[in-house]
């Protein structure tokens, strides 16, 4: 049974329709981001779940109940935020305690919960210190402590690792996630950062425009993303015009030459094309090794050294630039820039977009 | 590196100095001479040896008192209100909350006369605690520009709506969240706006004397009309009650939570 339903969700500020038609069924314990660049109105719907936004049109239903007209505090959700939001006054057991209290636990029973949500965060002993005496992470993990000790019914996430530096933002998404699934809390999370998503999600949904462009698994939205916008604003991308000559086979003329794709296009012979593949798809191919897929040489223009990945850019014939990542063996020699090299890709690694 | 002597600043700040300290001083010298011929405190315990005086103080600072609760249990919801959800309002807010200081209390002591008066619907005026409520409203109208401003700052100090939503989502209900949450949180810019009421409050001449009540401030003009030390020893208390106050206004503004006022000076000494 689904847990969390909106049905045909539409918001509207004023003229302006900042979310349409939106509907999404999250199932029990679920995990789900919702990712799309800033004011394509992924924290509108996350606001109208959590009750700060009425939606203009649609419904929303928790565990099977329309909590539609429901204010937030009678929605039983717990939400964390950008700027962590703590309670300046209250001490971080004060805090983690205020929706317990709320709800009318008793004391006994607040202070064993607190202790318990405290060491699930991580940080044991730390009850009697203030907000202002900690390091915005563990400001974060105090606020995933207060948002999950009262057991809401779905946990809300409004960017709440964007303020962090990098490494501990890695390190607590990694925390959010163990502790989400140890509790089986179904949660939504809103993020601009596609790797954040990809790592944490059962399912994201790539938003533009106050619309749902793509529901799927991390892996259905990087490998068959289900529109241009989605395949272009997930991952690097190299685009390459094309003309379709055999719909039946796949075979298309490019800048590039002839190339064959070894599958069904569904166009008609002769329409414009546009041909997708990710950097990491191409190859470098080692002198003298036989050719695999479809192959092409260039001149590498830039090398980027990037820890793990070494980002190439190189000029193939007919005036295209492609962009190529290598991962960073130990004893691999990779090529210089000016140096003329071989590259191969495989057909199925290749997209056609419309 | 010292800083360079300038000696423009340095005869302006002595200016400035001397303007203020000089009639202070002079306050304070002819307020020791009492007694023929010597320096004494003679004025001050002539002071605190009046019955009147004491039940003048007392009176006006429970209404004081009075007032600060009023004002503060007035403008703190409305202040949160206005910031949280009618942004647009906030100038008009603004604009209402300085017209105490454009209108003469002169005026607003009329209207309530006139409008509680014996021959009104609700004759206030005719009955002690009905004027000593009327009395108390007009110190927290006297107020407003004061609390308002020092409650407004301090909800600019703090992001209210996104607390706001945080303790929403926690099931929290407004007035929770207002009794709980906010007003804990603006309790330093409450504090300084409840010691300007009070050092307003205490020496308010024109309201206390046309509804006839026996204040601080009334006292104050009579004694100056009737003896010639004692004034001067009252003026010299009373800049140094508000200068206390500041200082406790200070104190309290730079408290952090959690922090108590005795053990932040104790441990700034040991640093020390």
């Amino acid at each position: 049974m689904s847990l969390l339903t909106l049905r045909t969700l539409q918001k509207s500020f004023g003229a302006t329709t900042v979310v349409k038609n939106f509907d999404l069924t999250m199932g029990n314990a679920e995990f789900i981001s919702l990712l799309g660049p800033s004011g394509c109105g992924k924290t509108t719907v996350l606001r109208m779940v959590a009750g700060f936004e009425t939606p203009s049109v649609g419904a929303i239903e928790i565990d099977g109940q329309d909590v539609t007209a429901l204010r937030p505090n009678q929605r039983k959700i717990g939400m964390m935020f950008q700027s962590y939001a703590l309670f300046p006054n209250l001490n971080v057991a004060g805090n983690v305690a205020f929706g317990l209290k709320v709800s009318g636990v008793p004391s006994g029973e607040i202070t064993r919960r607190v202790d318990e949500m405290l060491a699930m965060v991580g940080l044991t002993g730390f009850g009697a210190r203030y907000p202002y005496q900690l390091s915005g992470g563990q400001q974060q993990r105090v606020a995933l402590a207060r948002a999950i000790a009262p057991r809401p019914r779905v946990l809300l996430l409004d960017e709440p690792l964007s303020a962090l530096d990098a490494k501990i933002r890695v390190a607590l998404r990694g925390e959010i996630r163990a502790i989400q699934r140890e509790l089986g809390i179904t949660t939504l999370f809103v993020t601009h950062d596609q790797e954040e998503a990809m790592a944490m999600s059962d399912r994201v949904v790539v938003m533009n425009g106050g619309r749902a462009e793509q529901v799927g698994t991390p892996d259905q939205i990087y490998n068959r993303p289900a529109s241009r916008f989605v395949a272009e604003f997930i991952g690097a991308l190299n685009l390459l015009p094309a003309t379709l000559r055999d719909a039946a086979s796949g075979v298309v003329d490019t800048a590039l030459g002839t190339l064959t794709l070894n599958r069904v296009v569904p166009q008609s012979n002769g329409a414009a094309l546009t041909l997708a593949f990710r950097p990491e798809s191409l190859r470098l191919l080692p002198e003298g090794s036989p050719d695999a897929g479809q192959t092409f040489t260039g001149r590498l223009v830039t090398r980027e050294f990037l820890g793990a990945i070494v980002r190439f850019r190189a000029e193939i014939a007919g005036g295209v630039t492609l962009g190529i990542d290598c991962f960073n063996r130990t004893g691999e020699v990779l090529p210089d820039v000016g140096q003329e090299v071989r590259l191969g890709i495989l057909p199925q690694e290749i997209l056609v977009l419309q | 590196m010292t800083p360079r002597f300038r000696i423009g600043p340095a005869i302006i700040t002595l200016a400035a100095i001397l303007y203020f300290f000089v009639p202070l001083y002079a306050a304070f010298q002819f307020s020791l001479q009492m007694k023929r011929g010597e320096l004494s405190f003679a004025a001050y315990a002539s002071v605190f040896q009046d019955g009147v005086f004491v039940n003048a103080l007392v009176f006006s600072i429970l209404a004081s008192a009075a007032a600060i609760v009023f004002g503060a249990l007035l403008v703190v919801p409305t202040a949160y209100w206005v910031r949280l959800r009618l942004p647009k309002l906030r100038p008009v807010v603004e604009f209402i909350s300085l017209l105490p200081l454009i209108i003469p209390s002169v005026v607003l002591v009329f209207g309530q006369i006139r409008m509680f008066g014996s021959s009104s619907f609700l004759p206030l005026t005719t009955s002690d605690w009905g004027t000593n409520l009327l009395l108390v409203i007009g110190y927290v109208v006297l107020s407003l520009p004061y609390m308002f401003r020092a409650v407004d700052n301090g909800m600019a100090a703090i992001d209210i709506a996104t607390l706001t939503e945080a303790a929403e989502s926690l099931g929290a209900s407004r007035a929770r969240i207002v009794f709980t949450i906010i007003f804990p949180n603006i309790r330093a810019a409450v504090v300084s706006g409840a010691f300007l009421t009070f050092s307003i409050c205490l020496g308010e001449f024109a309201i206390a004397s046309l509804l006839n009540r026996s204040a601080f401030g009334p006292y104050m003009v009579q004694l100056g009309q009737d003896r010639a030390y004692e004034p001067a020893a009252l003026a010299i208390m009373s800049f140094a009650l508000t200068w206390l106050l500041m200082a406790l206004m200070q104190a309290f503004a730079t408290m952090k939570p959690g922090q108590r006022l005795f053990r932040l000076t104790l441990s700034k000494k040991s640093q020390a």
